[in-house]
């Protein structure tokens, strides 16, 4: 009886009761969703999990820790919203899911605690980011990794391995505030350059903004932007996300000559362009406003001229781009301008690669398995360049392919853009 | 000592079908019996009391139709009655805007065709031989050359009125096109040589008549079946037979014409559907194989050569898949055979001819039996003995048994628990 | 693969075991412990397909992946006495694929493997899970296709389709489940496994195959499916005819049957579900303005299509059609097709559930019933829409509602039975593809009556002596088959258990 107790301290919101309605139980989202096609388990089938809530709701199931763990091994990816006829929420319900299941104390293991820490004090705040960037560099650099992987539990190797070469502190420099637009302007973005693109793609940060100024946008990296907080709404903390929300709102609406703000990392992109679900009305001016760099790119058009880029691209989707954003065709037209670049087909380019956040940390066994689909698909068609512009997915499909000794290089394709001006610069056209 | 028909039984059945029991002509047998009396109901009801009264006697008995198709099958275990659904026939209703006909029993096809073939749809019953009754044709499940068109008979069952052989009026499926209603009982009785039950009544769907029908055939050799198996797939294609040239003087002189130097098959094919893709199925097969127009009632020669039958000889279908059927052609002529063979779906009609010395020899049949095992066993193929010499008959399964024999033992005891109707003719002499 | 998959799973398990008997431990051995779901919150998901009026949890949940597991799986409920039913992905909507009592549920969504596909013979071996587009897609590849194609079949399983006979669009030229379904491989529920039917399609005996498909997992487990490809046609086109009125479309519908064109589709789609699906991600740029859109598409050789459009047009304006359509590319017809199969989703913006309901009737009064079906849901107060297979006189009335508004409820089930009952006395019947299953159990004495039924129960008993292969279904109990056909009544002094 007081387990019973201890398993419902509390009914679920009503706005969840009411989004879990809009599910008709079609299951036309099954084979859609990536732990479904693992599993075979409805229960971990995006219907399921909206039924299960429906139950909880409904005072028909407890919430216990069966239904947070189903809460929580979903990866987000969002595919079934694309696939879902009704238009049920799911990325918002799943949100409310997890926050209910957090306050009511669902939560625990050794991961999902190291997680929340390093949520809520370490990847907002980009100095103690710093630190342990800093810190992780210098063991790779050393070399202690090789040391100490034997004594690690296997699914923090796993962990481990994701991590890529970290770059050297020059390269981690903070992009300036301010970067002209090259020839006739054409108008001004803001760029969020979120809290893991600066520490670990640095590079494609500082790509970006060469891309823009050189098609004639001043790009401006307002100070006072924080990490978009999707993370921490993904693990069930969406006081905490609200909070730099907040601080979002006011960073990028303070100026008002500022024609979009761009990201290069579809899952803050997706964040932001929700930023009203979190915020109803002051987040909705800043959520308007969000566009993807390739979607942008490709709405005003590239304007300089592109150099030879002799490759075979694939071109993945990353799930908060295709589904959180519904932004597919933008990047593939914006690869395809580039001249000598094939772009190949894959099948199932719009299937989440695993990586999912922070997933691929607490989820170690399901995101493998979701991947080695992943990287079945892409083998086939023998790439030489996988583009996707995500960072989790950018880490996920390099480590994939470097665990199967796959020859391709993954790379975001603003990264490919810039490469093509640079092309450009260096030889004739 | 024949036992007679007892003067009580006969009265009761005529009582209960409401009319004289009509005499079987006792010179013609009926799949291996004498048949003494031959019940003729005239509605469902009647049909009902008669096998209520045979069924409480224990009486075994034969259902007929026109009597077209009693060679298929094994012989009848000792039977002396039978029930003809000569009076159960008629058309009932055809909804000519829908395409949908409902038909007695023992209407008979021929006439049926020619009705509907007047409002502009054809009856996609294509059964082997001439003459024939609906229930015949479900109840046998026979295909000619056209099944590539028509698909099986069972594709255009809709409905069925049956009555059990305990006197129950059984009613399955309905008039419209689609339905899941409850199990599909009518795929049961069709192609169950009416040992289940017997077939009243039927809805048939119906097939819109074609803008343009042409026929064509060509002289072909080498890999036959697989020139065959091309033309099959042709977007019109609707019947289609390659067949041993030795055997069109005997089975369908009709189509005329002497065959060419050093081929020895004919290829048959039928193009039906719109004008423009017609003539372009026309045009291909003229060209690739050098065909030339055929007469206009090819295909019901190709029908009458299907139930060919030689003195003394051995006629056996085979069903195997595309992929097979030139391996099973080619071991059927080696062992002596000569073929008819729809390429697809791959059915080869085989006919063993005795020589003059072989008269009643069972090493002969034995190693007719050889090769049809033979080929059964290569190209996993089913064989069904659709004739023998009188003197073999029953020495063997006609259908070659099944490996769910159980299940249908079952079935047959759950739906005729006295074992009364057609004892015997069919599969594992149920 | 799985089985770490489900590791996790495992983990957090052990503390609930002893509670359970040893028939759970006897499953869990065979099919692995993260195959066999057992609490209450694991097996909810399970309560219910895409028919969620009645759910019922069953009482264990198990996934096997192959023959050899299903048999045992099969053994050991027989063993322990508990009945069993195959699920596929859950999207039928007649509750075909929930249990009725506490059963096991057998899950085929493990068994997810094309075994064989083989363009020589044009045909294809998969297990029962295998995804019906996905089999398709595999197909495509040797330029052939799998034609069945239910509007789920993004998610739905062959082996669900073997199940409900499943039907869809493009049945009306190719065909239901049953026209290409070859042989089965079916484990019997004594726990035996045979092969019906055949790859030859000639098999000689009862057609048990025929008898089997669409007999609702009712008779085993389906464990292999050998079916037929078609060829994909060389050229299609797809039109969009929009009518001021649902009942206009359906008489250009009979005058293209009685034309004797065959097109490969013809559906009928109505403003309200219109509106639902251009609100949704299966958008399509239909006329939202006009009364109903009939899609259709015609295939076949290139050379005659130009002259079949010409002779639809000419019936499309003698019909009074304001507009028509041809789709200009493979993009545009995909739209138009997932708006189509989006539709029955699409209709959960108008309410939280939905009632979709399944009945034919024959094409020449398709107009007069569906004015009469409209009639219905006006009389009873409900949003109901049509979005249906007109070509086949397959109707789909859809009844948006809320089951926590018991009253609604109520009309909700009034209204169906009586659209149901027009459709029966024009000449229809209860289903043309969802299946009996328990929504139309008990209407099945409205079509057949004792004797009718006392057959099918022979045939049952065939494969399921003792009834416990998805037990529940399509056979109404004696009582509600006399309650629900007056004109059996007059029989319920003769036994017919």
């Amino acid at each position: 009886m007081t387990l019973s107790k201890l398993e419902t301290p509390l009914s679920l919101p009503e706005s969840l009761y009411e989004g879990t309605l809009d599910c008709v139980h079609c299951g036309l989202c099954l084979t859609h969703c990536p732990t479904y096609r693992v599993t075979g388990r409805e229960t971990s089938s995006p219907r399921g999990r909206i039924y299960m809530m429906r139950g909880v709701a409904e005072g028909d199931l407890l919430l216990d820790q069966t239904v947070a763990d189903e809460l929580h091994l979903c990866l987000g990816c969002r595919a079934c919203e694309t696939a879902c006829p009704s238009g049920v929420q799911y990325g918002a319900l799943l949100e409310t899911g997890r926050t209910a299941a957090a306050r009511a104390g669902l939560r625990p293991g050794w991961r999902h605690r190291i997680e929340g820490f390093a949520l809520r004090h370490i990847i907002p705040v980009p100095r103690r980011l710093r630190a342990l960037t800093t810190f992780l560099g210098w063991i790779q650099r050393l070399r202690f990794d090789h040391w100490l992987a034997a004594a690690w539990p296997r699914g923090l190797r796993a962990a481990w391995n994701l991590l890529p070469p970290l770059p050297p502190r020059a390269d981690r420099r903070p992009l300036p505030r301010f970067t002209p637009a090259e020839g006739v302007r054409r108008g001004c973005v803001a760029l969020h350059e979120g809290c893991l693109m600066p520490e670990i793609f640095g590079a494609v940060n500082r790509a970006t903004v060469r891309v823009l100024a050189r098609n004639g946008y001043d790009v401006v990296v307002p100070e006072g932007q924080r990490c978009c907080g999707a993370l921490l709404a993904h693990a069930g903390d969406l006081d905490a996300a609200r909070s730099l929300a907040r601080e979002n709102v006011a960073a990028f609406t303070a100026d008002a000559s500022i024609d979009a703000v761009l990201s290069n990392s579809a899952g803050c992109g997706a964040a932001l362009r929700e930023t009203h679900h979190w915020l109803p009305d002051e987040g909705e001016a800043l959520a308007k406003q969000v566009r993807d760099v390739c979607e942008w790119l490709d709405e005003v058009g590239i304007r300089e001229p592109l150099g030879r880029l002799s490759l075979r691209v694939a071109y993945d989707d990353p799930c908060h781009l295709v589904h959180g954003q519904r932004v597919a065709a933008a990047p593939r037209r914006l690869l395809e301008t580039v001249p000598g670049l094939e772009l190949i087909r894959h099948s199932d380019a719009e299937a989440c690669c695993g990586a999912a956040g922070t997933y691929g940390l607490l989820q170690p066994e399901m995101s493998s398995q979701v991947l080695e689909a992943k990287m079945q698909c892409l083998a086939k068609v023998e790439p030489e360049v996988v583009a996707t512009g995500n960072p989790g997915c950018l880490l996920q499909l390099r480590a994939g392919a470097q665990e199967r000794h796959l020859a391709f290089r993954v790379l975001h394709p603003i990264e490919l853009i810039d490469a093509a001006h640079q092309a450009h610069a260096s030889g004739p056209a | 000592m024949k036992q007679m028909l007892s003067a009580d039984l006969k009265s009761r059945l005529e009582d209960a079908s409401d009319s004289p029991l009509r005499l079987h002509d006792p010179s013609r047998g009926y799949a291996g019996v004498s048949l003494e009396g031959v019940a003729e109901p005239a509605d469902a009801g009647a049909l009902s009391r008669v096998l209520k009264v045979l069924d409480e006697q224990r009486s075994p008995v034969a259902i007929l139709g026109s009597e077209s198709r009693s060679w298929l099958g094994n012989p009848l275990k000792p039977t002396r009655m039978g029930i003809s659904t000569a009076r159960l026939s008629g058309i009932d209703e055809f909804d000519e805007a829908d395409g949908v006909i409902r038909v007695g029993a023992g209407t008979a096809l021929d006439k049926l065709a020619e009705r509907t073939a007047r409002s502009g749809w054809w009856l996609p019953i294509d059964s082997p031989g001439r003459g024939g009754t609906v229930g015949g044709a479900l109840a046998t499940a026979l295909c000619g050359p056209r099944r590539r068109g028509f698909g099986p008979v069972r594709d255009s069952v809709l409905g069925l009125d049956t009555v059990l052989a305990q006197g129950a009026h059984v009613r399955c499926g309905a008039r419209v096109v689609k339905n899941v209603t409850g199990y599909d009982m009518a795929k049961l009785y069709v192609g169950s040589l009416g040992t289940l039950g017997v077939i009243e009544r039927a809805w048939l769907r119906l097939r819109a008549a074609p803008e343009s029908a042409l026929i064509f055939q060509a002289s072909i050799e080498g890999a036959v079946h697989a020139e065959g198996l091309a033309v099959a797939r042709r977007a019109t294609t609707r019947a289609i037979a390659v067949v041993d040239e030795s055997l069109i003087p005997f089975g369908a002189p009709h189509l005329g014409r002497p065959p060419r130097l050093g081929k020895r098959h004919r290829l048959i094919v039928e193009f039906a559907g719109d004008a423009p893709a017609v003539d372009q199925d026309g045009n291909w097969v003229a060209d690739e194989l050098g065909a030339e127009p055929a007469p206009a009632d090819a295909i019901e020669s190709l029908r009458d050569l299907q139930i060919l039958e030689f003195p003394i000889g051995v006629r056996v279908r085979f069903h195997t898949r595309p992929s097979q059927a030139e391996q099973a052609r080619m071991l059927l002529e080696r062992g002596g055979a000569r073929c008819l063979i729809c390429p697809e779906p791959s059915v080869l009609t085989a006919w063993f001819e005795a020589g003059l010395d072989e008269g009643e020899d069972p090493w002969w049949l034995d190693q007719v039996f050889a090769v049809v095992d033979e080929v059964r066993a290569a190209s996993s193929a089913e064989a069904i003995i659709e004739a023998l010499p009188d003197w073999a008959r029953g020495r063997r399964d006609a259908f070659g048994g099944s490996p769910v024999l159980g299940l249908m033992r079952d079935l047959k005891e759950r739906f005729d628990p006295n074992g009364i109707l057609n004892p015997g003719r069919f599969v594992g002499r149920l | 693969m799985v089985n770490e998959a489900g590791s996790w799973i495992s983990q957090r398990r052990t503390s609930s075991r002893s509670s359970e008997d040893g028939w759970i431990e006897a499953l869990r051995r065979i099919v692995g412990p993260d195959a066999c779901l057992t609490s209450k919150a694991e097996l909810y998901a399970y309560g219910c397909d895409g028919l969620t009026l009645d759910p019922h949890q069953p009482s264990v949940v198990v996934l096997p992946q192959s023959t050899e597991e299903v048999v045992q799986v099969v053994r050991a409920c027989r063993a322990a006495g508990r009945s069993f039913l195959p699920r596929g992905a859950g999207t039928g909507l007649s509750g075909g694929a929930h249990p009725l009592a506490d059963a096991a549920v057998i899950s085929c969504a493990r068994m997810t493997k094309i075994l064989n596909l083989d363009p020589r013979d044009r045909l294809a071996t998969v297990q029962p899970g295998v995804v019906n587009a996905d089999l398709s897609v595999a197909a495509r590849a040797e330029g052939l296709f799998y034609a069945p194609d239910p509007s789920s079949q993004q998610a739905c399983t062959i082996g669900g389709n073997v199940a409900e006979n499943s039907g869809g669009p493009h049945t009306l030229k190719y065909g239901t489940t049953t026209n290409h379904i070859l042989a089965l491989e079916l484990v019997l529920p004594d726990g035996g496994l045979v092969q019906l039917g055949s790859a030859t399609g000639g098999a000689t005996g009862y057609d048990l195959l025929g008898a089997c498909v669409g007999s609702e997992g009712t008779t085993g487990i389906v464990t292999e499916i050998t079916v037929r490809l078609e060829p994909l046609p060389e050229a299609v086109e797809t039109l969009l005819v929009v009518f001021g009125g649902v009942p206009d479309a359906c008489r250009l519908v009979g005058r293209i049957i009685r034309g004797g064109l065959v097109p490969a589709a013809l559906e009928v789609v109505d403003r309200r579900t219109v509106e639902a699906v251009e609100a949704s991600v299966y958008r399509a740029g239909l006329p939202q303005d006009a009364g109903a859109v009939l899609i259709l598409e015609l295939d076949g050789p290139a050379c005659a299509l130009p002259a079949q459009i010409e002779r639809i047009r000419a019936l499309a304006a003698e019909t009074g059609a304001s507009e028509i359509r041809v789709a200009t590319d493979e993009a545009e017809r995909a739209r138009f097709w997932r708006a189509r199969k989006g539709a029955f989703g699409a209709m959960g913006r108008l309410a939280p559930d939905l009632y979709v309901h399944d009945a034919v009737v024959p094409r020449g009064r398709l107009p007069e019933i569906l004015e009469e079906i409209c009639a219905i849901g006006d009389r009873y107060n409900l949003k109901l829409s049509n979005v249906f297979h007109a070509g086949d006189g397959n109707l789909h009335p859809n009844i948006s509602f809320d089951r926590r508004d018991p009253e609604e409820l109520e009309r909700v089930v009034a209204a169906g039975r009586e659209i149901l009952e027009v459709c029966v006395a024009a000449g229809g019947v209860l289903t043309g593809e969802h299946g009996v299953g328990t929504e139309k159990r008990d209407y099945m004495g409205m079509l057949f009556g004792p004797d009718d039924l006392d057959a099918m129960k022979r045939l049952r008993a065939t494969f399921d002596p003792q009834g416990v292969c998805n037990p529940g279904k399509i056979i109404p109990s004696t009582r509600a088959c006399i309650e629900s056909n007056p004109k059996a009544r007059g029989y319920d002094r003769v036994p017919f258990t």
